[in-house]
């Protein structure tokens, strides 16, 4: 073929997928605004009626008649702006809704699709509806991460201890975003799941620990005592700190007494979490020790020890105050900021 | 002339066309690829975004802390109402650090009189160099604004302070004059909560000219009537949007604008913070930290996501514009000069085998190829070399190529974001995507060639960029244009 009738025919090429281009673009910017003008009144309409029977269950029936006839694409849309913002009686009277509409039922199927994204759209769809166990559970072990981590939103209602073993176990999960959805779930659970975080941190050591660590922290059960104190001899920097930061939000005499051995810690990350954790305690004894600190080698001690010093209250800003007229500037430097600061508290 | 003479430069002409013929398929190719990877990248995004709650991102207590850090030069007329928005951005563990960076004008007192700022000893470890810090102040109202004030150093050394007092995980770097969308933060944050290896994320920019703001926030969008603006919102939108999120699956990025990017502060620290000799901080701290990461086996993906947005106000004039895109070219040639072992370097794996490659010979050679190109052009077609039809036919395909590949990019923001509502808008968008490859392109050619230049004379000036400004202007009343940061 001459150059001449290959560009030629490059040319017809470009201009017919031009075309094509254009037209889809355009097409779908009309077919859209159509679609939202169709879409909008009804859409609008079926809200007022959802709020209405869900003050008024029984007058509602008679006007959600037309919310029946809607394509359930936008059924579904609905479900999720309100569900999430519902609770109680509201909640349930909803989701039976959802099931009388065969909402449920279209979701199960899609959690056993064999595409991933059609399984995370029903479990989706299920974390606001509810559905059996039998559909969600195989999902937490699901080989796609997003569905895992949906699968985990959705168990926070459910703290039995097979699905908190099985949310324990995610908690090293390779995808991060899993880890964060499970770790979430977790935290959600609150209390509930105390019995069996305490199993796992007293059975388990080094990495594995760090994220169950996390979440203690932020349950802080008096329960969690124990393995605490064996965890703040762990070989890993980052496990005694998160230690230190978990006795720190439990107190109690062998909390402090385990805290103020931490002050001397090789590592600056673990000191620094110890004494953070002696001023979230208040704990006044330890004043003198965290005065020392002002003068750590290391920044972030001295700024975490002039923090402490400052939560202690009066004892500390004695220490406070003798640092600023002492003879090391970087202690005077860090109390008279920590001063500064607390001067507008 | 002798007859040799002209055989000559006849069969330099043939192979100076051939050479160019040759790099302009394979340019248009690369740039067919990472727009169908783009693709392919969005709609696996937009299939985890739909749906999606948020909500566990905001109310999680084990979201990782967010440090924004704000530059600021001379922006008194403005600087509360932007960081009144940093301040209502939705996410849940958020420090906003303001720096001014030496302002001559009222930024400082504007600060202290409208936050109830009052100052505090100013310790910090500076673990970046810097120049010095003059005073800190907290605010009496939000416990979680700090105020830096510092002497002039220049934007770099102004985000490098930021990074030495803020006490966030994650770095969000951002110019004090761009209007970020008030979920931008639960968006941006998804990479580093999804991969562990990640060490940056860049958000989308796109052009906030004649789109309304009001209180910081954007109300209503309008493609621009400007047509140096127009004619960038189609650009930013093909190379910013969906040429970055193609370059995620491509080897990743290289580039994360400074408008809007998120970065783990340990790294940014360990690498030594931005750079003050280059007028490309921005692109040298990100090829910095992936080859730290290399090197150190440490985290060094780089993510592009498409949903956050941060809105930015693009030149509607040629010499404003074009002093920007000469910088942008000197900060291109220095970063790619100073990480030039980077180039087909397979220790640093697909960064050095694609990306690099892809910005040397796709960024960096393309206005020196398409300037050639020009010229062999004019001088084939006076020589009578290339005969005329063929090089119309010719320069049609390179024009529709263009054109294809910019309609293909409005038509793949129309299937996902479709932000442009109106018809209008949509129709005025095609048009500015028609004339992109007539007139602005050459121009953009000789804004690069200049810059290209001036590297070589070792410029490294970062030229005036006046802007219209669209906040609502607080005290005091606005007396002087608002000059970019630093």
């Amino acid at each position: 073929m001459a150059p001449e009738d290959l560009v030629r025919w490059a040319l017809l090429v470009e201009g017919i997928t031009l075309s094509v281009l254009v037209m889809w673009f355009l097409g779908h910017g009309l077919l859209l605004r159509r679609y939202q003008r169709w879409s909008q009144p009804l859409l609008d309409q079926a809200r007022e009626a959802l709020t209405i029977a869900l003050e008024d269950p029984a007058r509602g029936r008679e006007l959600l008649e037309p919310f029946r006839t809607l394509p359930m694409r936008m059924q579904v849309r609905l479900f999720s702006e309100l569900l999430p913002t519902l609770s109680g009686e509201q909640k349930q009277w909803l989701a039976n809704l959802g099931r009388e509409l065969r909402l449920t039922a279209r979701a199960e199927r899609q959690c056993r699709s064999r595409w991933w994204w059609r399984r995370l759209r029903g479990a989706r769809l299920i974390t606001l509806l509810g559905a059996r166990e039998a559909v969600m559970l195989p999902l937490l072990l699901d080989r796609h991460p997003y569905v895992r981590a949906q699968a985990a939103e959705w168990a926070v209602n459910r703290p039995e201890a097979t699905t908190v073993d099985i949310l324990l176990t995610l908690l090293s999960d390779p995808d991060g975003w899993c880890r964060f959805a499970v770790q979430d779930s977790l935290l959600r659970m609150g209390g509930s799941i105390v019995e069996r975080l305490t199993a796992y941190l007293s059975t388990h050591a080094g990495h594995e620990v760090k994220a169950p660590l996390q979440i203690a922290i932020n349950i802080a059960d008096p329960r969690l005592l124990a393995p605490a104190i064996t965890l703040t001899r762990d070989q890993i920097v980052e496990i005694r700190a998160l230690a230190a930061t978990l006795l720190g939000t439990l107190g109690g005499a062998q909390a402090t007494e385990v805290l103020t051995t931490l002050l001397a810690d090789p590592d600056p990350i673990v000191r620094a979490a110890a004494t953070r954790a002696l001023g979230r305690l208040s704990h006044w004894p330890a004043a003198a020790t965290l005065a020392t600190l002002l003068r750590d080698q290391v920044w972030d001690v001295r700024k975490e020890a002039g923090l402490a010093l400052a939560a202690l209250g009066a004892p500390g800003t004695l220490f406070l105050n003798r640092a600023v007229k002492g003879k090391d500037p970087s202690a005077a430097d860090m109390a008279r900021h920590v001063l500064d600061l607390s001067s507008h508290d | 002339m002798p007859e040799q003479w002209l055989d000559y430069i006849r069969q330099f002409l043939v192979f100076l066309d051939e050479t160019i013929l040759v790099y302009f398929l394979f340019v248009n190719s690369f740039y067919a690829l990472n727009l169908v990877t783009a693709a392919w990248e969005m709609w696996r995004q937009l299939h985890q975004i739909r749906g999606a709650g948020r909500r566990t991102i905001l109310s999680s207590r084990v979201a990782p802390t967010i440090s924004i850090l704000a530059p600021a030069h001379n922006e008194a007329p403005t600087i509360t109402e932007s960081v009144r928005s940093l301040l209502t951005l939705y996410y849940p563990n958020l420090e906003v650090v303001v720096i001014n960076d030496g302002s001559k004008d009222e930024t400082v007192s504007v600060l202290i009189q409208n936050f109830d700022l009052f100052p505090v000893h100013p310790t910090y470890s500076q673990k970046v160099q810097t120049k010095a810090v003059r005073n800190l102040y907290r605010s009496r109202r939000h416990s979680n604004l700090v105020v830096v004030d510092k002497e002039n150093g220049g934007k770099a050394d102004a985000l490098n302070v930021g990074i030495n007092f803020a006490s966030g995980d994650l770095v969000c770097a951002i110019d004090a004059d761009t209007l970020i969308e008030p979920d931008s933060l639960l968006r941006i944050v998804r990479p580093f909560l999804i991969g562990d290896d990640v060490v940056a994320a860049g958000g989308g920019i796109r052009a906030v000219n004649d789109s309304v703001a009001r209180g910081g926030r954007i109300m209503e969008i309008h493609a621009p009537r400007n047509y140096y603006a127009g004619i960038q919102v189609v650009e930013y939108l093909r190379a910013f949007q969906f040429g970055r999120l193609g370059l995620n699956r491509l080897g990743g990025n290289m580039i994360i604008s400074g408008a809007f990017g998120l970065f783990r502060r340990d790294a940014v620290l360990a690498a030594g913070g931005y750079a003050h000799d280059t007028v490309g901080e921005d692109m040298e701290l990100v090829v910095r930290l992936r080859r730290q990461g290399f090197e150190a086996d440490g985290p060094r993906q780089v993510e592009f996501v498409p949903d956050p947005t941060a809105w930015t106000e693009v030149p509607e004039s040629r010499q404003v514009l074009g002093r920007q895109r000469d910088r942008w070219h000197r900060g291109l040639v220095d970063v790619l000069w100073r990480h030039r072992h980077l180039f087909f370097n397979p220790r640093y794996g697909a960064m050095g085998m694609v990306v690099y490659p892809y910005f040397f010979f796709v960024e960096l050679l393309a206005p020196i190829m398409e300037s050639l190109g020009l010229i062999g052009l004019i001088i084939g077609l006076s020589v009578g070399l290339i005969n005329l039809p063929f090089a119309i036919l010719f320069f049609l395909v390179a024009y529709g190529y263009g054109l294809l590949l910019s309609t293909f990019t409005l038509l793949l923001e129309e299937l996902s974001f479709h932000r442009h509502e109106s018809m209008r808008d949509r129709l005025i968008l095609l048009g500015w995507a028609l004339l992109e490859n007539l007139g602005y392109r050459q121009m953009s050619v000789v804004w690069r060639l200049n810059g290209l230049k001036k590297y070589l004379n070792g410029n490294t000036q970062w030229g005036a960029m006046t802007r219209k400004g669209f906040g609502t202007p607080t005290t005091p009343p606005p007396s002087a244009p608002t000059v970019k940061s630093s």
